[in-house]
């Protein structure tokens, strides 16, 4: 087991309750979607789990770890074991394509021959093979898009986490890009994605939460997608 | 040594914590150079309050080790000179230097002849015209005695000892003046490191304030730092870096300064010392000095970062 969420719930200081009573496991190296509507919970449960935000009731564990008793000097440790996909992005402005890659690497203590041909592979994978000196001023959102997937993926996390990291592809380059998670997937990495792109979802047959006004109304795995439809 | 991780989708990799940890480092002092070479104009201000700040304690410092200097190559030859009643031969002069270099107070005692003192004043002088026309010679026989530690710390007491002799008119204690001088130039030292300290809390100010204005700039930065693991040392590392070089550049601009305030207070140092017929060629901190001076400037600027950085680091946290 890698991430258990027992109870789990989030209410903001104006007493809006974002998320509430959220249970689950998620085996280590099994990729889930986390659907829903606008305003559900589902950015919310992936910060929860990147301790972006603190809950507010239950517990999380993630990898053997109760997150609420994880002290606030092994935080970074903890986040350089994920990888994240932000729906903004987050890149680094005034550093290049190539440089936003290496970070998770070079925060990672990496052998520093060891980052340029794994920078490479993963500019080439996401499909910004040759823009490596390019800031993501110069870049297209969906490249954008794809410079924060290949940072996220190029230092294998246990846990990645992406945001509607689709949201502004095209169905080709989408699929693509879910095939990246999947090898990443058969590696060992557990792969949670929030997504409102419900056709992606139906296409992909993976374990699927669905989140409604943050309560979890539903959970089902591949072998229920049969007959059904979101 | 290097820990070698599994093989990934994108190839094996290695990570060696402590080249990285080096790595960090140098990209901190080169972040921090880069920073104040692309702008220098723009840090002036910056840097020229840092910079007053470490002139004026390192003036203070210097004048102070200048007096001192001067204060022992003025020293009198001895601790004691006892002058001889008027009159007095100069045979009873050696006859007391023989008896004062037998007893243990006494290192050594040298007998000056009235001849050999008024040659002294002669050659001292302006008066060696006037001294000419005397008919007579009026200096006393004087002996100089030079004090073993035992006398030393009885000085007073010998002192009056020697007074109360028949043949002795007076006693003068050359160190008391120096004793003096000793203790104004230690009201001076408390008064400057109290000026120093005042100035190194601005220093640290000034530099804080500025890391404070970098780290809002770069805030949106530091946020996708921390969210991707970097430790809270990793991300203070270039801030402290800038502190660093803001200090080692003011210093060097404060050691500028110091030679230039040396230069212009040197003509009216000369006339002064000329009046009294000597020559005082004043002395720069030189290499260890502003080896000195940079290492202080360069602490200054580090700690400055190091609060500031410490406190709006702190705060920034992702969302």
């Amino acid at each position: 087991m890698s991430i258990r969420f027992e109870g789990v719930g989030k209410r903001y200081a104006e007493g809006r309750e974002a998320l509430g009573g959220i249970s689950f496991d998620v085996d280590a190296g099994e990729m889930m979607f986390v659907t829903g509507h606008s305003g559900a919970g589902k950015s919310t449960l992936l910060r929860l789990l990147a301790l972006i935000e603190r809950p507010t009731e239950g517990r999380i564990e993630a990898f053997g770890q109760d997150l609420s008793q994880l002290r606030r000097r092994h935080l970074p440790a903890y986040r350089r074991r994920l990888g994240l996909v932000f729906q903004d992005h987050r890149l680094l402005v005034d550093r290049n394509a190539y440089d936003n890659i290496a970070l998770p690497m070079v925060l990672d203590g990496y052998h520093a021959a060891d980052i340029a041909p794994r920078v490479a592979r993963a500019l080439e994978q996401v499909g910004l093979g040759g823009r490596e000196f390019a800031l993501p001023s110069q870049l297209s959102t969906g490249e954008q898009q794809r410079l924060g997937i290949a940072r996220a993926m190029v230092a294998k996390p246990r846990l990645l986490l992406a945001d509607e990291p689709t949201g502004n592809l095209d169905p080709k380059l989408a699929t693509e890009i879910m095939a990246l998670f999947v090898a990443l997937k058969e590696q060992g990495t557990t792969v949670m994605i929030a997504s409102h792109d419900l056709p992606l979802i139906q296409r992909m047959r993976k374990r699927t939460l669905v989140l409604d006004g943050g309560r979890m109304i539903d959970d089902f795995h591949p072998e229920e997608w049969y007959g059904r439809s979101l | 040594m290097d820990e070698v991780s599994e093989p990934t989708a994108f190839g094996p990799a290695r990570r060696e914590p402590r080249r990285a940890w080096a790595r960090s480092h140098l990209n901190g002092l080169r972040y921090g150079a880069v920073r104040l070479w692309r702008d220098p104009w723009g840090q002036l201000l910056t840097l020229g309050v840092i910079a007053v700040a470490l002139v004026l304690p390192a003036l203070g410092f210097l004048a102070l080790d200048q007096i001192d200097r001067a204060a022992v190559s003025w020293r009198p030859s001895g601790d004691l000179t006892v002058f001889l009643a008027a009159g007095e031969p100069v045979e009873r002069a050696l006859e007391l230097a023989d008896t004062l270099d037998a007893r243990p107070e006494v290192a050594k005692a040298e007998v000056r002849s009235p001849d050999d003192a008024l040659a002294e004043l002669r050659g001292m002088s302006d008066f060696a015209d006037a001294l000419s026309a005397l008919d007579a010679n009026p200096m006393p026989a004087l002996v100089i005695v030079q004090l073993s530690p035992a006398g030393a710390a009885r000085l007073e007491e010998f002192r009056q000892e020697l007074s109360n002799r028949a043949e002795v008119d007076w006693v003068q204690v050359d160190k008391r003046w120096l004793e003096r001088l000793e203790s104004l130039l230690d009201l001076a030292r408390v008064i400057i490191l109290y000026g120093a300290a005042i100035l190194a809390i601005a220093v640290l100010l000034v530099v804080g304030n500025t890391i404070r204005l970098e780290i809002s700039l770069k805030r949106d930065e530091i946020l996708v730092l921390k969210l991707l693991g970097a430790s809270d040392a990793h991300v203070r590392r270039p801030y402290l870096y800038i502190g660093l070089w803001y200090g080692l550049v003011g210093a060097l601009l404060a050691f500028a300064l110091v030679y230039l305030g040396i230069y212009a207070v040197q003509p009216a140092v000369d006339r002064l010392t000329l009046s009294y017929g000597a020559a005082v060629e004043i002395g720069g901190p030189g290499w260890r000095g502003a080896l000195a001076l940079a290492a202080y400037g360069a602490l200054l600027g580090w700690l400055g970062a190091l609060v500031a950085s410490a406190r709006h680091l702190r705060e920034a946290v992702p969302r």
